[in-house]
């Protein structure tokens, strides 16, 4: 095919010139030209010239008039033989909208890598995505797909749950994050629970999440029992705000319940309390005693011997040395590590990556290496 | 509107509604219109204003000192700025000192254009990107637009509103270029604002792909390398996903950091982008800067890129060797990475 | 033309009795930087510059108290200057060689001042005022090509810039005789610039030539080139001066100076000089005592 034809390209025009705009078109498609022939006449900021042939042929034009046109660009094509020509402009054609084609949807190489493997058409974005297409992108479609497909509908659930023995559970706290759905996976990780539902307080988080209901606390405490629904779990990061949410589902007669990650290893002789989160990963070791609503995140190890205040969160990474006394209320930053035998008062912040040596009193925050006090904690105790 | 379509309306319009503004440098009047087409058309208008001149940079500049000081509002065009050399005395021992040096009695409202940069194999000479020997300068203000701005408004504007030297350094490469100021460019995805202004003549620009997002590298440039940076930018983001936003600057001494710095503080550290030699450039000076004053928000250290500590070759593959290009710009972004 | 000897006397022993006060002060260490003193040239600055109006510009150079004492006739402003004071000229920004008052530029760049004398010329004609722009060169100046560039550029305008070239016959240390090939007066002439030159310190002949170029200027608005061959008694600025001693003496003997003598009384010398240097005296103690504002 490359044989049958020659292209036509614009080349530097002038000093300044990049584009150029077609004033005339003098030739026809399909009309013959010879060598030198004028095709088509162009017009710059600064002058007006002719383009002429640089072969015998017919020509097919791929501009109109005034359409403007680069520098470099093929303008038109000279094809050879006639009987070449409705072969060579089809196929020209079909290669530009080809090109054209995979222009109009702009997708980083990471996405369209991900899409690939997980077999995701990218039409299913073309409806509401304007712009960029990147992983996160891939990412957010492959959940909402995984959720819907594992995930029933409101009254699919009811109906199993009418005939089973499964346990309906309500997460307290929506997060479109990946938070909700540790919860939720480890919740299903267990054969006697099933996510049923969420509840949360702030309004324009009411509808769906990863296929599941957003209720009021109202709403909730209206269809609870048609739900079928006594079991629950506080998800709220803020320690205080949990405690309290905790409180008041426990005065309407529901139980909270722990959840506990089949990787996580905790040593027969630890103290649970109760609305626990111990996610992937944790350690807690012998005689630890672990108090009400703590969070025990990824990876966080506890040795030994360890008293850990209610409400206290203990973040991804952390160490925690043998027999020491976390208060309530406190947080124990990312990757941040605990001599042993040492006491920290209720609502203690130690910040990611501190190294903490020594004893501090209630509400200081705790910072570096070796850990000193940078200033008082905006933990509201409860009274 | 093409930016010296931009340069040349400013012109017109500026001799036009002042009989004080006039043109002064070489090979100026039509039908040649000036090396780079930038006055065409000005000399059959306004002959009185336009002044073609003999090629004698330096007295053609310190010609244009004494009329600014005698209250005429010169612009001289420098018509390779590769020339500034031979007017170095003018800019640094007259134009720049009166006002100071007579105790603030006389003002030297002068511009002086002149074209920079490379890309188009004109060699050693006429290539180069000399505007930052005059950082050390004091009472100077340079002005490189890029494309990302309109040249011709911050053209009027130093040539208004100044009362002392302005140095207005235009890339020839941007001649012949659309300029680009819309609030969403390339199709939509690259959005373009101008940052708070601290100083009226200074127009900082910051483009970003994702305005809400912070970004992991912010190139700092201006001028000519505007535009790689931006396509520099576009590869980084398709090809892996690595975030860059750029701030390009319109004014480039003094520098106008505070215009920036909660840019450079959302980033996790700066790629400073120029076209003059790196060795002593502008961006040395602007990463001492950056270090004296937001240390700490730094997550790595601040690279820069400039051209090779060599002469521009004439050939045009050499060329590319020698001045940044986005492979080295990718390049760059990468490694600060790793 | 009617010469007034009492007013060129008067200004040129303020400019004698001041330049040789500041070398005395300079070793008293009561002055910092440097200094170039105009004694022995002083008949033409007085000569050209007394023609000139207050709108006209005078542009000079590093050796520039002369034509400064002679354009604005305020030595307190100059004197507070150069010793640094806030009341200075430009308050002690400049100091000896960085002036400006009115109409009056001084700038201790070689050769750069000539451009910028052009481009005021221009600046008048283009603007149509009958003001003429008057630039002090030297024969050092002669090396610099600017002055070729502004030469050629102010015949092709023609515009009203007079070029007083004094020949003082040093460049700093250099003799002109190694310093200048051919003619001085041929390279204005070669740019086609109407030209004169003269020897002389005689302000009998000085006065009313430069009367007479003035005057002419004023008609038709061209550029002029006056070359005035006279000598600087002393040193280029100081502790700088290995001249010939017998060439000192011979022109000792032809100070501006002394040519008044023909035309005035030493009766009227004297009360000249006395009144004057009474009130540099005064100007000297206000301005030792005046104290340094920091802005």
């Amino acid at each position: 095919m490359k044989n049958s034809y020659t292209e036509i390209t614009v080349s530097s025009l002038g000093v300044n010139d990049e584009n150029a705009i077609i004033t005339d078109l003098i030739k026809k498609d399909g009309d013959y030209v010879q060598k030198g022939e004028e095709l088509l006449s162009v017009e710059t900021t600064k002058s007006c010239f002719e383009i002429e042939s640089s072969s015998d042929g017919y020509v097919f034009n791929l501009f109109k008039i005034n359409d403007e046109i680069n520098v470099g660009q093929t303008i038109c094509l000279i094809i050879y033989e006639k009987s070449d020509f409705e072969k060579v402009t089809n196929e020209y054609l079909k290669e530009i909208k080809k090109t054209n084609k995979t222009n109009e949807f702009k997708i980083t190489k990471k996405a369209r890598i991900k899409a690939e493997k997980n077999k995701i058409s990218l039409n299913e974005f073309k409806e509401n995505f304007n712009g960029i297409i990147r992983e996160k992108d891939i990412d957010i479609l492959l959940q909402k797909n995984n959720l819907e497909k594992n995930y029933l509908s409101e009254k699919k659930i009811r109906d199993i749950a009418k005939v089973s023995v499964v346990k309906n559970i309500m997460i307290y706290g929506a997060v479109t994050s990946g938070a909700s759905l540790v919860d939720i996976e480890i919740i299903n990780s267990n054969p006697n629970y099933r996510v049923s539902c969420f509840v949360d307080d702030d309004t324009s988080k009411h509808g769906k999440l990863f296929g599941l209901p957003v209720l009021s606390w109202k709403e909730f405490y209206n269809k609870k029992n048609i739900l079928d629904i006594q079991d629950f779990f506080v998800s709220i990061g803020n320690g205080v705000a949990r405690s309290k949410k905790v409180s008041i589902c426990k005065k309407n007669g529901m139980s909270p319940i722990n959840l506990i990650h089949p990787s996580a290893e905790i040593s027969e002789s630890v103290t649970l309390g109760e609305n626990l989160l111990v996610k992937r990963g944790a350690i807690i070791g012998p005689n630890s005693f672990i108090g009400d609503g703590v969070f025990i995140d990824n990876g966080a190890v506890v040795s030994h011997d360890c008293k850990i205040g209610v409400y206290t969160h203990v973040a991804p990474g952390s160490s925690l040395g043998g027999n020491i006394d976390i208060g309530d209320f406190s947080i124990i930053g990312v990757g941040a590590s605990i001599a042993s035998d040492l006491t920290l008062g209720n609502g203690t912040i130690i910040t990611t990556g501190t190294a903490v040596v020594n004893n501090f009193e209630k509400l200081n925050v705790v910072q570096g290496n070796p850990g000193h006090r940078i200033g008082k904690s905006n933990i509201n105790l409860p009274k | 509107m093409l930016y010296v379509e931009s340069i040349n309306n400013a012109l017109y319009n500026l001799m036009d509604l002042d009989s004080d503004v006039v043109l002064v440098g070489e090979d100026l009047h039509d039908p040649y219109g000036g090396a780079f087409k930038v006055s065409k058309g000005l000399s059959t208008s306004f002959p009185n204003q336009v002044i073609s001149t003999p090629i004698s940079e330096q007295a053609i500049v310190g010609a244009c000192v004494g009329m600014a000081m005698r209250g005429m509002k010169p612009i001289v065009e420098i018509m390779f700025g590769d020339f500034i050399t031979l007017c170095v005395d003018q800019i640094v021992n007259h134009a720049t000192k009166y006002h100071w040096m007579y105790n603030e009695q006389v003002n030297v409202p002068l511009v002086i254009r002149a074209p920079m940069g490379g890309g188009r194999g004109y060699g050693p000479t006429h290539s180069q990107s000399l505007e930052s020997m005059f950082m050390p300068v004091s009472g100077l203000k340079i002005c490189a637009p890029s494309i990302f701005h309109d040249p011709g408004s911050l053209l009027s504007e130093c040539v208004i509103n100044e009362n002392h030297p302005v140095l207005f350094i235009e890339n020839k490469l941007s001649y012949p270029k659309k300029i680009q100021i819309e609030e969403k460019l390339n199709g939509g995805n690259i959005h373009r604002k101008v940052l708070e202004k601290k100083n009226n003549s200074s127009e900082t620009i910051l483009l970003s792909l994702y305005p809400d997002e912070n970004p992991e590298i912010v190139i700092i440039t201006y001028g000519g390398m505007a535009e790689t940076a931006l396509n520099a930018a576009l590869d980084l983001f398709f090809e892996d996903e690595i975030l860059v936003n750029i701030i390009i600057l319109s004014v480039i001494r003094p520098i106008p950091i505070k215009e920036f710095l909660s840019e450079i503080k959302r980033a996790e550290s700066c790629l400073i982008l120029e076209e003059g030699n790196k060795l002593g450039g502008w961006g040395g000076e602007l990463a001492s800067q950056i270090y004296e004053t937001c240390f700490n928000s730094l997550v790595m250290p601040i690279q820069r890129l400039g051209s090779d500590d060599s002469p521009i070759p004439s050939s045009i593959y050499l060329e590319k060797n020698v001045i940044p290009s986005k492979e080295k710009i990718v390049k760059t972004v990468k490694s600060m990475r790793s | 033309m009617e010469i007034p000897y009492r007013e060129l006397y008067k200004k040129a022993i303020l400019i004698r009795f001041f330049e040789n006060r500041l070398l005395e002060l300079f070793s008293e260490g009561k002055l910092f930087g440097t200094t170039h003193t105009y004694v022995g040239q002083e008949a033409v600055a007085i000569s050209s510059i007394s023609h000139l109006k207050k709108e006209d510009v005078v542009f000079s150079n590093h050796r520039c108290h002369g034509h400064y004492l002679a354009k604005e006739n305020d030595p307190k402003s100059l004197l507070a200057e150069i010793m640094g004071k806030n009341s200075g000229a430009c308050g002690g920004r400049g100091g000896s060689q960085h002036i400006s008052r009115n109409n009056f530029f001084s700038n201790g760049i070689q050769g750069g001042i000539l451009p910028n004398a052009l481009g005021m010329a221009f600046a008048e004609k283009f603007r149509r005022s009958p003001n003429i722009v008057v630039v002090f060169i030297g024969d050092g100046t002669l090396g610099e090509g600017s002055t070729y560039e502004s030469m050629n550029l102010a015949s092709l305008w023609k515009v009203p810039l007079l070029i007083v070239l004094e020949n003082n016959q040093y460049a700093q240390t250099t003799s002109v005789n190694d310093n200048l090939a051919g003619e001085i007066i041929d390279r204005a002439k070669s740019f086609g610039i109407k030209s004169n030159e003269v020897k002389t310190n005689d302000v009998s002949e000085l006065y009313p030539l430069f009367g007479r170029i003035i005057n002419n200027m004023r008609q038709d608005g061209e550029p002029f080139f006056q070359l005035v061959n006279t000598y600087r008694i002393n040193a280029h600025s100081k502790g700088d001066d290995f001249r010939d001693k017998k060439e000192i003496d011979f022109w000792k003997k032809k100070d501006p100076l002394i040519y008044f003598k023909n035309f005035l009384s030493e009766q009227e010398i004297n009360k000249i000089s006395k009144d004057v240097m009474k009130n540099l005296k005064e100007i000297e103690k206000e301005t030792k005592d005046t104290q340094i504002k920091f802005k």
